[in-house]
């Protein structure tokens, strides 16, 4: 699965262009605040249209203004993390996983083991029936992780994907996200200001 | 921890504030206690039950409710619109939205009539004549005039509310796969839930107390469209004590709807 994006995004006053073509890989974007690292992630998931060039998946056009092509994003089967945790408030750390498996068509009783199993791997199993607000940072960092890979997306997005965690987890859930990640196909795209985890994580870099 | 005392410029109050305040509270607690003062509490179930009051507290539940339940219907919708969609002349349709909540409601039982009175309303008589439907004098009348000046209360609410939630939750909800009405319905209505709670039972409160409207459009028949506030006003004259019951009533109904509330309207924060 190839993940091509050659156009323009827009943004208020600014306008960055980009050309990306992303294999079975993990790329890593860089860049200071505010050049648009988060503003592809957006255009990929569908949240954003390009103003202009197009974006495919596979040969399968996802955005396109010359012709008039926009694939919705509940159509994308994309994991996206974004960096502000958007965990829904109102479920706890397993139910919010688990609503993403059923939004993806999964059944009750499959979603409820996965969820589990997910938050056992990622440390936090002890967690699972507290509320977003009842997390800590890293915590719900890692919930938002987990929720974003369940549920075979074709392209994953994550967005600062280990930044609230302490110095003390980190390695050992960058090593959990590496292996995760390689055993998901299809392109994969990280946005890190901590070249540490570029480096773990990436099989490419570009830096905006 | 020990409570300390903190003094800052912000919070040294000069005299007459507190002077100012005190006389405000009391400007609006003396009615009060002057209603509680003169209910015959002996006599209340007696005055409550049978009779026009009992009638009017039913028919007032009654139309009430079903108003409320109408205003949900088309304040929602209308409160989506205003909240989220950015029009040309949103600012002018908000306003017009808003207007029954400043209209004095007799006004508005006028501007009713014009719009559903049976011989030569806009479309009253259109509805008359094609389905012998009568709103003018009927509960029904009640109902449209309860829901025209209660509407704005509850699209004031639940706009706010919309507002307020964050992007992000809808947003995610989207890439996860869920479609537009699921979204709506599984993550937008959840979160919008303390706001449709409190925006619904303003709503009712005011619906429940609406006088000028409704006895401008509806009239004031016994049974039909006398309801409470009518009833407390006409029999005021005839049977104080039973005015003075009925009164309670609604006193009680408001200050439930604002405890329940409070959280959200009296600046408590969980």
């Amino acid at each position: 699965m190839t993940l091509q994006l050659d156009g323009r995004i827009t943004r208020g006053e600014f306008a960055i262009d980009v050309a990306l073509s992303i294999g079975n890989e993990v790329l890593g974007i860089t860049g200071p605040n505010g050049v648009g690292k988060t503003s592809i992630l957006r255009v990929v998931a569908g949240l954003t249209s390009l103003s202009a060039g197009s974006l495919e998946l596979s040969g399968v056009v996802l955005d396109s203004p010359t012709q008039d092509i926009f694939v919705k994003p509940e159509q994308r089967n994309v994991g996206m993390m974004f960096q502000d945790h958007s965990l829904l408030p109102f479920l706890t750390a397993e139910e919010n996983i688990v609503f993403a498996l059923r939004a993806r068509g999964v059944r009750v009783r499959d979603a409820r083991a996965v969820a589990t199993n997910q938050l056992e791997a990622a440390g936090i199993g002890q967690y699972r029936g507290l509320l977003p607000h009842q997390l800590s940072g890293g915590q719900s960092q890692r919930v938002c992780l987990a929720r974003a890979l369940v549920g075979s997306p074709s392209v994953v997005l994550l967005d600062e994907p280990l930044s609230a965690l302490d110095e003390l987890a980190r390695p050992l859930v960058r090593t959990n996200l590496r292996a995760a990640l390689q055993q998901l196909n299809g392109p994969k795209i990280i946005v890190s200001h901590d070249s540490a985890d570029i480096d773990a994580l990436c099989d490419r870099v570009i830096a905006l | 921890m020990s409570k300390a005392k903190v003094r800052d410029v912000a919070s040294s109050t000069p005299g007459f504030v507190w002077v100012g305040a005190a006389l405000g509270l009391a400007f609006l607690l003396l009615p009060l206690v002057g209603l509680v003062r003169r209910v015959a509490w002996r006599g209340l179930l007696g005055n409550l039950v049978g009779g026009p009051a009992s009638e009017a507290l039913r028919l007032s539940l009654v139309t009430s409710v079903i108003a409320t339940c109408f205003v949900v219907l088309l304040g929602l919708p209308l409160a989506w619109v205003l909240a989220r969609i950015a029009f040309k002349g949103r600012s002018l349709v908000r306003a017009l939205v808003m207007l029954p909540m400043v209209l004095p409601p007799v006004v508005g039982g006028v501007a009713l009539l014009g719009a559903y009175g049976k011989s030569n309303g806009l479309l009253g008589s259109t509805l008359y004549n094609l389905f012998g439907l009568q709103l003018t004098f009927s509960p029904l009348g009640v109902i449209v005039a309860e829901a025209f000046v209660a509407l704005p209360f509850f699209v004031m609410a639940v706009e706010s509310g919309l507002r307020s939630i964050e992007p992000k939750f809808e947003e995610s909800a989207a890439v996860m796969g869920l479609s537009s009405t699921k979204r709506f319905s599984r993550v937008t209505l959840r979160l919008l839930a303390p706001a449709l709670l409190a925006g619904t039972a303003v709503a009712w409160a005011r619906a429940l107390g609406e006088f000028g409207a409704t006895i401008t459009f509806a009239g004031n028949i016994e049974g039909r469209t006398q309801t409470t506030p009518l009833a407390v006003y006409l029999l005021l004259e005839s049977d104080p004590e039973a005015a003075y019951a009925l009164s309670l009533v609604l006193l009680v109904v408001c200050v439930g709807v604002l405890v329940a509330m409070r959280d959200r309207w009296m600046g408590r924060r969980s």
